[in-house]
Order: C-alpha cells, then structure tokens, then sequence
C-alpha cells in the first residue's frame, strides 16, 4: 500500500511537466526535452560515480547556443574536482563550441538592443538634477540588470511551477502549468530537506546553473524545461521524507495529493 | 569609550531621523495630485468637524461611505484634530498617515527588544545585540512601509495599533492589566482596517496556546485583566459588528473575496461541459487553488524583491517592495530561523504574522495587494535582519570592519536609490495615477465667469470629491443639496446619485450635443474625455490646459460656444 502510493504519487510529479509541455509545444518541444535528457544522462553518470559526467554539459550548447551559459556556470561547483586536463580540455571544446553559437546565443541574450527600454532609461537619467548621481545609479547597465533580475526571480518564483505564473502571468508566456499544485508539499518539504540529500550538489548545481544560465535569455519561456530534474528531483526527495513519517501523515497527503493531482492532469488535456 | 557609550543612541537617533526624512520630506507635494480615496477620507472629516455629519448626512458614522464601499471610520476621525490645526490640505490629509508610520519605528524597536533580548550568549558579536536597531532601520528605508506612510491609507494606522497591541500583550504577561491596553490597541487596529479583522484573532489565539501553561498556572493573576479586556474589546466592537451584516459592510469584500459564488469564474475554469469539465471545474477546488495560489505570492521572492505590487499608485518607479541585496538574507533568515531553538517567543510571533498576514488579501482576487498585507512587512523585515545576523556569524574571516562598511555602502546605496524613486520619478511617471491637475483646476475655476455654469466631468471617476476637497466646500450646503441616500438607508442602501451640485458646478457625465453645443457654459474634463478633434468639432474654446509633469495634457477647461455653433 505505503509503496502503490509513493510510486503513484512519483509518477504525477515526474509525467507532469513533461507532458504539459509536449501538449502546448507539441512541433517545437524535442530540443528542449533532449535538454533535459541530456541532465538525466548526466545525473545518472553522477550517482554513478563517473568522474567525467560533467563532459555532458558540452551537449547543451549544441542542441541550442541558448544554453551557452549553462556548461560555464555548471562547471564552477565542480572546479575543486576536476583535473587540470579535463579543465583544460573542457575549455577547449567550450571555446571551439562559442565560435559558432555565440552570435546565436547573443541575438536570444539580455544584451540585444532594446530601444524602448534605452528611451526610459533616458528619461530617468535626465529627471535627476546632478549628472553623477544620475550616472551612478541609472545607466546603461539596468537594462541587463532588470532583464537579468526579473528572469532569475521569476526561476525562483513557485508560483511558476506550481500555479503557472498566476496571479502574475507574463503576458508573452505560454504561463505552463509545471507541476500539479498539491505538489507544492512535496517540493516544500523537499527543499527544508535537501541538505539531508545524498542527491543535493547535483540538484544544487543543475538548478543554480540552470537559472543563472536562462536568465541570460530574453525570454526563458521553453528553456526553463532544463529546470525540470532539479526541481522534480526537490520533490521527490521531499515525497520520500513524507513516507517516512507517521502512516496518517503520508495518508493524509495521499489522499489530497492524488486526487487532485490526477484532476490537474486531466486539465492540462483540456487546455 | 565615550563613543562606545553613547553609540546605540546616536544610530538609533539616526534611525528616526531616516526614518522621519522618508516619511515627512514634501509630504504634501509627492507623489503629486490626490487619490479619490485620500480625498473622501479627508473631505468627511471635514464634514464631521464642521457640522457632525458626513457628505450623505449621516451623524458621527461607524463606517465612513465612500461612493458605494465603506471606508474605515478610525482614519477620518483622526484627521479632525489635524484639519482643526492645519486646515484641509493633502498635507493635513497624510500627516496622521506619515506620523503613525513614524512612530511604527520606534514601537518596532521595543517589540523587538522585548522578543529578541541582546547578549543570549557571550559568543554573540556585537551586531546581535543591536538586532533591534537592525530591524528599525530596515523598517526606516523600507519602500514598502514607506509607500503608505507617504499617502492617506488607513492600514498604516492599523498596523501601528497592531504592533502597540502586541507589544502590551507581551508585557502583559508580567503586568496582567496591561490585557486592557492591548486590547484597546488590538480593537482600534481591527476598527481601522478590515484585514486586521483576521489577522488579529488569529494573533491573540497562537499568543493563548503559546502561553497557555503560564496563564493557566497563574489563572487568579490574570483572570480578571482578561475578563476585563475581552468585555473593553466587546463593547468597543460591537458598534462595528452591528453593521458587518449589512449589505453596505459586505459590498467590497463580497465583490472581492474569491469564494464567493458570484462574479466571474475562479482562476483556471475552462469552458465546456460533460464529466471532466465538471471535475476539472469544481468551484471549490478551483477557488481553493486559486487562494493558495494568491498566498504563495505573498512569501514569494519574485514579488517582494522584483514585481512589487501591481497597482498603478503603489510601486515606487523601479523598486519591488523591499531590495534585491535583501533576498539572500531573507534566505538565509528563514533558513536559520526554522532552526533557531532559543529564540521562541520571536519565532512564534514572526512566523504567526508571516503566515497569517496574506490571508485577507489572498482571500481577494487582487494579486499581491501590499496595501491588504502590509502586516507581512514586519515579519519579513524581521526575518531579513535575522538573515543579516547569522550572515554575520558565518562570516567570521571578514573584519568586522569591512562588514559595517559592507552594510553600510548597501544601506546609503539603497537609501539614495529610493529618494530617486520617490522625489524624482514617482511624480513623473505615476501622477495620472493620482488625479494631478484637479487642485489648479479648482484655481483656474475661481477665476472664471461666475455667471456662467461650469459641468465638470466624471465619467472616469468620483471627481466630484476632488473639486469638493480642493475648494473645501460647505459641508452643510452640499448636504442641503444633494441626496443620494438617507441616514436610516445608510449602511443598507448602495444607490447612488450620478449628479453632485455644488454651487454653480455640476459634477456629472458629460453628453455630447446637449452639454456642448446648446448652452453656453464651462466643461472640466480629462484629456481622455475631450480629444483635440472633439474640441474643434463642437467648436470649443480652450481656456486652460493643465499638463502632467510629463508634458501631456491632464486636465482641461473649455467654454462652450453654441451662438456661433
């Protein structure tokens, strides 16, 4: 029984998103879910013990030059560990893989033009009386700054994953629905826990490397699918902990979470 | 060693001074112009000062009406003795406003010195034991506090009243009759603003069970302070639950509150109909969903360090409601805090004001309302300067002196940051959110033909309460002539009338023909209301134009010319 419902329980948290973006996205979606693969194969190489695994980020980048940031960011919690050869090697290959994605990668970037963006900040600089101040605190760097700060508080929004984006949808988003919203428990409970994990610098790492490399994205909506292990990975690890309680605790939670998962699943086919 | 001495009390002074800086600094001219809200609130007390009645002719109401919802009456009351001193201004109107959210700083500190007592243990470094400093001047520089500290909104009153009433609660304890003062505060807080309603039962019962075993081991000692302050707390209450069954009472809360069974679908219904339709569409679950969804929003950091709240007034020009540097500590914070053992009495009451606080406004469809929330600024500010303490602590490699320096460079940075936002962008880029214009209107109308009538448009508004304000118009003249509801319907009628006389000014809806080409007259609309095509189709003469800070037209005052027409 404990079993038959922390199995069940796993199967919505991980089909959710998945299949919620194939139904929205449905000609578009293969990069995006190779992306996410492509973190599978690396996770599974990492509890293995591989001592290369992170020699799969390099993927990333050439299924889309958007993801140019994530093997950059992703190999920094792993410096302490890597030999100088497989650094230098990686750096290598991240070089030769820049020369053709990166003017790819900058026409999806924060960093492209944005005019409209460029005449409001003209404006604030000119209401301030005293041209120093001005220039210390608006210039042009705020563009990228405010860009680059909505993107990684909209990653860290749970609203996003679990209420797609309600109350404040983007308006040019599909606004996904990511995960069920009873799951939100797991995923909270997840996250008190994960220090506890034996999992957590993986999910630490793919998740910090996927928002800090997605925020770099003019619009991060499809590219944060990168988020789905991570954030799944957070909740199971919290669906573990709850099977671990007392039997009323995780029967209780069955008994929400079931039902009302398998509603918001039958929603996504309604859209 | 001088220095050292005197130290605490020279920052904290320092603290005020920020703090009141923020708070009073042109608090009459920014943000420019004057909510309809703030107007009503300032005009009744007008009105109740001058002649005992407000603009409908009620006598000393419970509940102030304000066009078809009710407004808090603690406000409009307190106002009196400041429009007595002041005159009716929109300085007078947001002084009680601006001194509440003042002395909100102080009363925060001594709340927090007493949950948060200094030098717990010898290994604590200094910043510790100045947490109650720390948290004072957060609360000094927070955009969010200082938002509505700056306007006329009847949650910073509540909110003051909210801190006092806990702050006599927990000093209850050692001095039982001090139950009545909190619940004199705690009554007040509840009677200014509606979402204390919730907020502060829920309060005094986590305080009932977290202190269960002390107040039932000395039950003699307390019982009759409590006794006392409960039956204080009924009769000062019953006036107001007297009227929360009426239709008047419900009518905001009703068209709001997301389990109603009226108004539009909840958030997520899809249209359609046979077995998964119906399931999916539970109104219940959906509502439910929807209200988590709203709550969610409240702790979430995309919203307190980057959105901030969605209306057009509220916002300072490029700030969330707090600063982005905040976001780690409040991680950290929060982390720690869920951790801390010693600290109980802070944790119970940081953790009670942070999960009950979104709960009025998550009942609402309104997304992240800082105004129905604004409770949540304390716990999380709380929680923030926890966060800059334990980054203290494990931080132990940096001088100490480098991390004042740290702190300091953020502070001033943050600080200089929002007197930007306040005094040179907010005017700039939020003014028509704040009916700028209508006080040189009501200039310019002084100055005009006094033969000819003047029809001002409110068709986008109650600008009858503007011009009422602005010209500070005889309360007892307006009541003679006008009437929208009488005293007995007051709380249960919500008609209104559509046309306001005030002397030679008709506040109305302007029609186009009869209003425009067939007597001579004056019209006062907005720019949206009277086009440049408009104008020259009906032959208008432009007698003023009042622009917004930006350049475009705001107001205008034509004359009519049907002779020629």
């Amino acid at each position: 029984m404990k079993n038959l419902l922390f199995w069940t329980s796993t199967t919505l948290i991980f089909i959710f998103w998945p299949l919620s973006f194939i139904l929205s996205n449905q000609s578009d979606s293969a990069i995006f879910i190779l992306a996410a693969l492509v973190l599978l194969v690396d996770c599974l190489l990492f509890l293995r013990k591989y001592p290369y695994h992170y020699f799969t980020y390099l993927v990333l980048p050439l299924l889309h030059p958007a993801y140019f940031f994530f093997p950059i960011i992703a190999i920094l919690f792993y410096r302490s560990d890597i030999k100088k050869m497989s650094l230098v090697t990686y750096a290598v290959v991240l070089i030769f893989i820049s020369l053709f994605s990166w003017k790819t990668f900058y026409a999806y970037s924060i960093f492209t033009p944005d005019p409209l963006a460029f005449d409001t900040l003209n404006k604030k600089i000119s209401l301030i009386p005293n041209r120093n101040l001005a220039r210390l605190y608006h210039n042009k760097t705020d563009i990228f700054q405010d860009k680059f700060k909505a993107n990684v508080f909209t990653a860290l929004d749970p609203n996003n994953y679990f209420f797609a984006l309600h109350p404040r949808e983007i308006f040019e988003n599909q606004n996904l629905q990511k995960l069920s919203f009873p799951a939100i428990i797991p995923f909270l409970v997840g996250l008190y826990f994960l220090v506890k994990s034996k999992d957590r610098r993986w999910i630490v790492t793919t998740l910090l490397a996927g928002i800090f490399s997605i925020a770099l994205i003019n619009n991060p909506d499809k590219f944060d699918l990168i988020l789905y292990l991570p954030i799944s990975l957070i909740c199971l690890v919290g669906l573990r902990n709850i099977f671990t309680f007392r039997p009323i605790y995780y029967l209780l939670f069955s008994f929400i979470f079931l039902p009302l998962s398998v509603m918001e699943l039958a929603r996504i086919f309604l859209k | 060693m001088k220095i050292n001495k005197y130290l605490p009390t020279i920052l904290f002074t320092s603290v005020l001074l920020i703090g009141a800086f923020f708070r009073f600094y042109k608090l009459g001219e920014t943000p420019t112009g004057l909510y309809v809200d703030e107007a009503s609130l300032g005009y009744n007390a007008y009105s109740v000062y001058k002649t005992g009645m407000d603009e409908y002719g009620k006598n000393f109401p419970v509940m102030f009406r304000s066009f078809s919802t009710f407004q808090s009456s603690i406000y409009s009351y307190i106002l009196i003795p400041f429009i007595h001193f002041l005159d009716l201004s929109i300085f007078s109107v947001r002084l009680p406003s601006a001194v509440f959210g003042f002395l909100s700083i102080p009363l925060l500190y001594l709340l927090v010195k007493k949950l948060f007592p200094s030098l717990r243990t010898n290994n604590h470094e200094p910043i510790a034991n100045n947490f109650a400093l720390i948290t004072t001047l957060l609360l000094a520089i927070s955009p969010w506090h200082t938002n509505y500290s700056r306007t006329a909104y009847e949650t910073n009153v509540a909110l003051f009243f909210l801190l006092m009433g806990s702050l006599f609660l927990v000093h209850a304890l050692k001095k039982p009759w001090l139950f009545l003062l909190s619940a004199l505060s705690f009554v007040i807080s509840m009677m200014a603003y509606r979402a204390e309603i919730i907020i502060v039962p829920i309060l005094i019962l986590v305080f009932a069970i977290r202190y269960s075993g002390t107040l039932f081991s000395n039950s003699k000692r307390y019982l009759l302070p409590i006794f006392t302050s409960l039956a204080l707390a009924m009769v000062l209450f019953l006036p107001t639950l007297k009227i929360m069954e009426t239709p008047g009472f419900q009518a905001r809360s009703s068209a709001l509150n997301i389990f109603a069974s009226s108004g539009p679908h909840p958030w997520g219904y899809r249209e359609g109909t046979g077995l998964l339709h119906n399931l999916t569409n539970n109104p219940q679950i959906l509502a439910a969903r929807e209200f988590i969804s709203l709550y969610s929003s409240y702790l979430s950091p995309r919203y307190m360090f980057s959105l901030g709240d969605s209306g057009p007034r509220l916002p300072y020009p490029g700030m969330g409601t707090f600063f982005v540097w905040q976001f780690p500590l409040y991680l950290i914070g929060l982390y720690f805090l869920i951790k801390e053992k010693d600290l109980k009495d802070f944790k119970y009451f940081v953790f009670t004001l942070l999960l009950i606080s979104p709960v009025p406004a998550a009942l609402t469809r309104d997304p992240y309302s800082t105004l129905r929330s604004l409770p949540l600024v304390i716990s999380q500010i709380l929680i923030i300067s926890f966060g800059l303490v334990k980054l203290w602590e494990i931080l132990p490699s940096l001088s100490s002196k480098l991390k004042y320096l740290l702190v300091a460079v953020l502070l001033i940075f943050s600080s200089v940051r929002m007197f930007i936002s306040i005094f040179y962008f907010n005017d700039y880029f939020n003014s028509k959110f704040w009916n700028y214009g209508w006080e040189l209107v009501v200039e310019d109308i002084k100055k005009l033909d006094p033969k000819l009538p003047v029809v001002v448009d409110s068709s986008r508004g109650d600008s009858y309460i503007l011009m009422m304000f602005f010209l500070r118009y005889d309360p007892t003249t307006y009541q003679q002539d006008n009437f929208e509801v009488s005293p007995a319907e007051y709380y249960t009628s919500l008609n209104r009338s559509e046309i306001k006389k005030l002397g030679n000014i008709t506040v109305k809806s302007i029609v186009w023909g009869p209003d425009t080409d067939e007597v001579e007259q004056y019209l006062v609309a907005d720019y949206l209301a009277m086009s440049e095509v408009q104008i020259e189709d009906h032959n208008l003469t432009i007698i003023k134009e009042i622009p917004f800070p930006d350049g475009k037209v705001a107001l205008r005052i034509l004359k009519t010319n049907p002779k020629s027409k």
